[in-house]
Order: C-alpha cells, then sequence, then structure tokens
C-alpha cells in the first residue's frame, strides 16, 4: 500500500503540474524547460516534504519555488551571448497571439514574470511580491515600466496605471 | 484595445497551448479510474443483491429462525418472486456504434480522436443479467468498461435502467425493449434520453453469446 506522503504528493502534483507548466511556460517560452521546472519544484517539494506539508498550502510552496526558477532561468537565458541565443529560436510563430508572445519575451526576466503574474494569474501586487521576494513597491515600478513597454510594443493604448 | 485587455487575452490564449504530457497521461487515468469505479459499483450491486437474496431466502426458509427445523430443501422456493411480466434473461448483447453516429449525436471529435484513435467505429458489448447491467466498449487501447447498475422493471414491463457510475449516478433509462430472432431492440419509453446515450443504447443489439 502507498504511503500517506506518496498519496499527497500524487494529488498535488495532479493539482499544480498543469497551472504551473503554464505560468512557468509564459516565463520561459520554452515548453520543454517550463516542464522540466515545474517537475523540479514538485520533486523540490518531496525532498522537503517534513517541512512542505506543515504549511497551509504546500501547493503555493510548488508554484512559488517554480516561479523563482523561471525567473532564474529566463536570466540566465538573458545572459546568453546573443548569437547562442539565435541558435535556439523561440518559435513564438506557432502560439495563437506571437505579438504578445514577443512583446513579453522582450522584458526583463523580473518584469516578465511580473506581468505573466498580473495579467495571467490575475494576483494582486502583494501576492506577486510576496511569490517573487520582492517589496510591493518593486512589483509596481516593474508593472509600470512593462505595461509602458508592452504598449508600444503591441500599439495599444494605456487606460490607467496599476495600483492594486 | 487596452493594453491590459490584450495581455489578457494574449496570454491566456499562449498559455492554452501548453498541454503537459502528464495532463493528457492523468486525463486517461481518470478515466480508467471512473470507470473502474463504475465496475466496483456494478459489482457491488450484484453482491448486495445475491447476498441479500440469499440472506432474505435462507431466512424465509426458516432456518434463520432458532430450533426450527426449516422447510424441506426439495420444497424450498428457487425465487423469491416471479415477475408478472416476461423479463430478459441472462444475457450478453454487441452492437457497433461509428464515429459518425457519436459526432452527430454531440460528442467532442477532438474526445473521440483521444478515445477511438483512427477507428470509425467502436463495438459496444451490453451485459444483462435479472438484476444488474454493465456496459463495455473498445477503445483505442482495448475494452473498457463503462456504464453499469441496475436492471428492474416498471408496471408496464419495460426495462429499467439504474446506472450506479459515478459519470451518471442514479440516471434512469427506461427502454422498451423486443427479443426477436436473436436479436434484442431497444427504443426509448419516455424520450428523456440524451443524444449519446441514444446512441449507446438504442437499436438493435445482436446477441453475443454465441
Amino acid at each position: 500500500m502507498r504511503s500517506l506522503e506518496q498519496q499527497e504528493y500524487d494529488w498535488y502534483f495532479r493539482a499544480c503540474f498543469a497551472p504551473v507548466s503554464r505560468t512557468v511556460f509564459l516565463i520561459v517560452h520554452d515548453r520543454m524547460l517550463a516542464e522540466d521546472v515545474t517537475q523540479e519544484a514538485l520533486y523540490q517539494m518531496l525532498r522537503h516534504s517534513r517541512t512542505v506539508s506543515t504549511y497551509e498550502r504546500p501547493e503555493a510552496w510548488v508554484r512559488r519555488v517554480a516561479i523563482r526558477m523561471a525567473v532564474r532561468e529566463a536570466q540566465r537565458a538573458a545572459a546568453r551571448p546573443a548569437k547562442e541565443r539565435l541558435a535556439q529560436p523561440v518559435p513564438h510563430h506557432e502560439l495563437p497571439d506571437p505579438d504578445v508572445a514577443r512583446a513579453v519575451a522582450v522584458l526583463a526576466p523580473m518584469q516578465r514574470a511580473v506581468v505573466v503574474l498580473f495579467y495571467w494569474e490575475d494576483r494582486p501586487v502583494h501576492e506577486i511580491a510576496e511569490l517573487l521576494g520582492v517589496s510591493d513597491s518593486t512589483v509596481k515600478q516593474h508593472l509600470h515600466r512593462a505595461r509602458h513597454r508592452l504598449a508600444a510594443v503591441l500599439g495599444e493604448e494605456e487606460v490607467d496605471d496599476v495600483r492594486r | 484595445m487596452s493594453v491590459d485587455d490584450r495581455l489578457r487575452a494574449g496570454l491566456a490564449a499562449n498559455a492554452a497551448t501548453v498541454r503537459p504530457a502528464e495532463e493528457l497521461r492523468l486525463d486517461a487515468v481518470r478515466r480508467r479510474h471512473r470507470r473502474r469505479h463504475a465496475l466496483v459499483a456494478g459489482a457491488l450491486v450484484v453482491v448486495l443483491l445475491v447476498g441479500g437474496g440469499a440472506a432474505l431466502g435462507w431466512l424465509l426458509s426458516g432456518q434463520g429462525s432458532t430450533g426450527g427445523r426449516g422447510v424441506d430443501p426439495a420444497d424450498a422456493p428457487t425465487t423469491l418472486s416471479s415477475p408478472s411480466h416476461p423479463v430478459i434473461p441472462a444475457s450478453n448483447w454487441r452492437k457497433v456504434v461509428t464515429r459518425d453516429e457519436l459526432v452527430a449525436a454531440g460528442e467532442d471529435p477532438a474526445s473521440l480522436r483521444e478515445h477511438l484513435g483512427s477507428a470509425e467505429q467502436m463495438p459496444v458489448l451490453l451485459a444483462l443479467s435479472q438484476d444488474v447491467f454493465s456496459q463495455s466498449a473498445r477503445y483505442a487501447g482495448g475494452w473498457s468498461g463503462g456504464d453499469a447498475g441496475r436492471v428492474s422493471y416498471d408496471d408496464e414491463g419495460r426495462l429499467v435502467l439504474t446506472s450506479s457510475s459515478t459519470g451518471c449516478f442514479r440516471c434512469v433509462f427506461t427502454l422498451d425493449w423486443r427479443l426477436e430472432a436473436g436479436e434484442l431492440h431497444l427504443s426509448d419509453a419516455t424520450g428523456a434520453l440524451d443524444p449519446v446515450d441514444r446512441v449507446m443504447y438504442l437499436g438493435t443489439w445482436r446477441s453475443a453469446d454465441g
């Protein structure tokens, strides 16, 4: 018979894998990498199961770990020489909205993560700040700059500023 | 459009393209799990009915009462009651459902591709006993159990199937039936069946008992 720990892990795996993979994908723009990162975050939960299982929401822990790993991966990718990046082009044209994908891809990794968490996961500024381990004002600053840049790239209007 | 709306819509559309293999596998596992539940529920109904019938028979025959010798086994009734109308004997029936029929009934073509693979037809088996029924079908991955539940007959002798499967728990199908030259003809007695159930249950079933 499987242990309770294993059953709980299975449950979290089912609950977290797909939604976390989607968020990570929007940050790293690579499906395989998104799945690897999510898998790694879930593995970390298994490794630290004794501690994580005492948390009120272990799945939130997995999400935080995955998102921080995704930001690091995006930073690593951004730091690679331009020629190396050209060798591994991200196939944005395969996505339903390639313009948004391209526009978000040019943002700095932290800005990208903030935009994804704010617009895709619909999280308030305070929660984004906690997830990324930064202050509320830093998140607002990232969001303000990202919106301004995205509005210009996408040719859309900025209606009002972010105050959440 | 504002940049906010554009981003929300664009990110949602792009995120929807991520369908991890694990999620697809989990969908398959969930389906198998539901089918297994249906089979277990069906088996449980059989056990309860057989067990309950045996216990009742034991009590009625007097062997359950203390001190009594009970009736002579030769005189013991073999059934508790006999229905006043004909019933379908325990039997297995087979028919073939086509992809076109299922699509016409409103099944999602993408889901059908997943279930049937490239097959255009899906053989379906209906097992009926006096008390329980089960339906199974041959999907792309092989035969797999589907709906299951209790068999009864209403006052007019119509076949009443009450599903015990989690997918349609306590769904009741009331069917007119006719046995003719090794074929079972089922039709909707109340007009209440949904289009997919009509495809899966109604029509002519051929005997699968050889």
